[in-house]
């Protein structure tokens, strides 16, 4: 059994939280058109027409994603309606983990864009400091440290065990 | 009934194991591997397919042996090493062994922690051990019938993995079934293998199509580093664990509790996309309602360790059988290993035991091989080993972060993937949160061009007398079998499917 909430908040942000459902499909149901408007574009070819046609399998896993998605956003609406998509929307955006997330989400995805763009052992350098400095794991000689040995860990030692050109 | 190909395996075992014995560096691998998975499986955060997934981008630079035996080294260790951190700080290490923290960390806090790991190791080896005997007595049997199987008959089974994998993977099967279909949809991106037509090739990396190596590793890999960074837990051993001791006499005592979770490890193995984190509890459950003395589970009682010990590692087993003989991985782990053997140019599906005799036999003397490895290390290293817990998560997960973006980029040598393996890893991470189940994605990403391609060359192959394909004997079966599970799970999940969502729901589906 769940513990029941105590706080006013918490009550609302356990109410809220399955309205978050209704936003996952909209997205899901963007991408299953993008599929289908695509799978329609294909050529066809073959005296069978278009089930044996390459966009036949996207057109149709489009359709049943569709199905299954209004189906969620059905039961939501039924369940919640309109009105509490903005107040899951408020509760989202003030939660602790969210934003821990976010934050994450950023210093990885910077990570990324500069696999390939500066030197690896710079990019892994520069991600480690942030990352380690951000989840607060250790203090400031620790960090430069850890930065140093992991640094040298994946961007050389790794690759030269296995042969790997890095990026 | 083909006698040849359904003894062949058992034939080959000797051969089969004399070339893994005398290979040092698939040994070497092994060792390697169960080291690895060891800590891997003691790093809460870090689970067994997690901790394959960032090996994946690197292993294929290894012999394929070298690459298996790593690859079977880390996932059996990985699984036991687990049940170390569920004993002794109520933290299951992976989800396998969620079901061990019931009565391992109880026994620790009663100063008996050396004692839990001990029944631990044992029941993690023994199930180990009795899964892949079991499979290997039933895997040949399996790969005779799936011999016959046809394009239109590889597409059901297809279409039923997925089904099922979505249903059970989930507690609400409509959340699993979108997951799935997600997954099959991503597969579609790339060059269709019938007329060579671009699907959505508007980049050349997209002509070449999305590799599963970089979504393997944001799902598994980036979506469990933000899942477990987002929170800080700090750890707290109850004891030092020092050498385990084995209280004996235990597996003799309670063998029908083994025999009975082997069985169960090997049966839930087999279902496609579940794995070894439904199967001890299961086994637990099981043993707790056969047993003479129910009130003792969840106190620090044995059985209540060895029955999901030996489930959990029976499973690897189990999940093998759908693997090979029909390219359907059983769980996340061995989907890892599927696409380990994509990489190496070994097809699974019915075909295997046919184009690569004694493949099967191999893997399974490696997972026997990997038993006593990690048997051994537990031995030795487990007290040595459980200090890597001093290390803050907070400095693991990242370098395995900066691991995973080395092998999303080993896969083709190019940022895309890395791009792919960071946006699949968010959008994993939002679906966690919302209470997709993975499992289900990576099935359909994986399975889903063997069953495009099978069923369009099905209706190419009939396109005369599209009737025909219906009245196969094993179509027919096979079609039966597929609408009845169908219905069965909208009529068992009534409830669950057209449930309104709650979040105690998605938070069961984590």
């Amino acid at each position: 059994m769940a513990q029941q909430p105590t706080s006013q908040k918490e009550r609302n942000d356990d109410y809220y939280w399955p309205v978050g459902d209704f936003v996952g499909p909209i997205l899901f149901i963007a991408m299953a058109i993008f599929f289908i408007v695509g799978g329609l574009r294909m050529p066809t070819r073959g005296a069978s027409g278009f089930v044996t046609a390459a966009g036949f399998t996207p057109v149709l896993l489009g359709s049943i994603v569709i199905v299954l998605n209004l189906l969620l956003m059905y039961l939501i609406l039924k369940g919640y309606g309109y009105r509490s998509v903005i107040g899951w929307a408020r509760s989202w955006m003030q939660d602790e983990l969210t934003r821990r997330w976010f934050v994450l989400t950023l210093i990885i995805g910077g990570y990324v864009l500069m696999v390939g763009r500066v030197p690896f052992v710079l990019a892994n350098a520069i991600f480690f400091a942030v990352v380690f400095s951000y989840m607060r794991a250790g203090n400031r000689g620790q960090i430069v440290l850890y930065t140093v040995v992991s640094s040298v860990i994946v961007a050389i030692i790794v690759p030269w065990l296995f042969a790997l050109p890095v990026p | 009934m083909n006698w040849d190909i359904l003894t062949q395996e058992w034939s080959l075992l000797p051969q089969m194991a004399w070339s893994v014995l005398t290979s040092p560096l698939t040994l070497i691998s092994l060792v390697v591997g169960g080291f690895l998975g060891l800590i891997g499986g003691i790093l809460p955060g870090v689970s067994a397919v997690m901790a394959m997934t960032l090996m994946l981008g690197l292993v294929f630079r290894l012999p394929v042996d070298a690459g298996m035996g790593l690859l079977i080294g880390i996932y059996s260790a990985a699984i036991y090493g687990g049940s170390l951190t569920a004993i002794l700080l109520n933290i299951p290490g992976t989800p396998a062994a969620a079901a061990t923290v019931l009565d391992g960390h109880p026994m620790a806090r009663k100063g008996q922690a050396r004692e839990a790991i001990g029944a631990a190791t044992w029941a993690s080896f023994v199930g180990e051990v009795g899964g892949e005997i079991g499979t290997f007595l039933l895997l040949p049997f399996v790969a005779v019938v799936a011999l016959k199987l046809g394009d239109w008959e590889v597409f059901l089974v297809s279409l039923m993995g997925i089904t099922l994998a979505g249903a059970l993977g989930a507690k609400t099967p409509l959340k699993g079934w979108i997951s799935a279909f997600v997954g099959f949809l991503i597969a579609m991106i790339g060059t269709d293998p019938i007329w060579g037509v671009f699907r959505y090739g508007y980049t050349p990396e997209l002509m070449r199509g999305i590799e599963f190596i970089p979504v393997l590793i944001g799902l598994f890999g980036l979506t469990e580093v933000f899942w477990v960074l987002r929170e800080k837990v700090p750890y707290q051993l109850v004891e030092d664990p020092g050498r385990m001791i084995w209280p004996k006499g235990v597996l003799r005592k309670h063998f029908d509790v083994v025999l009975r979770s082997i069985v169960i490890g090997i049966g839930i193995g087999i279902v496609p996309g579940v794995g070894e984190s439904v199967s001890p509890w299961v086994a637990y459950d099981t043993a707790k309602r056969t047993s003479k003395e129910p009130e003792k589970f969840g106190t620090g009682y044995i059985p209540g360790i060895i029955a999901p010990e030996v489930a959990n590692n029976a499973t690897s087993g189990g999940a093998l059988i759908p693997m090979f003989v029909l390219g359907i991985p059983g769980s996340g782990t061995t989907a890892v290993l599927m696409a380990a053997l994509f990489m190496y140019g070994v097809r699974p599906g019915p075909l295997l035991i046919v184009e690569h005799p004694g493949f099967i036999a191999k893997t399974i003397f490696l997972f026997w091989m990997s038993a006593v490895v990690f048997r051994l290390l537990s031995w030795y290293l487990s007290s040595f080993v459980i200090r890597v817990l001093s290390i803050k998560r907070e400095v693991i997960l990242p370098i395995a972060v900066a691991l995973g973006v080395v092998g999303a980029w080993g896969t083709g040598f190019t940022t895309f993937d890395v791009g792919v393996m960071f946006i699949v890893g968010v959008v994993g991470y939002l679906m966690r949160l919302r209470g997709y189940p993975m499992a289900p994605m990576v099935l359909g990403v994986l399975v889903g061009p063997i069953a495009d391609y099978s069923l369009r060359r099905a209706i190419l192959t009939y396109q005369d007398n599209l009737f025909a394909m219906f009245t196969r004997p094993i179509a027919v079966v096979l079609t039966v079998f597929w609408i009845a599970m169908l219905f069965s799970q909208f009529r068992l999940a009534e409830k669950s499917f057209f449930q309104i969502p709650t979040r105690e729901t998605a938070k069961e589906s984590e």
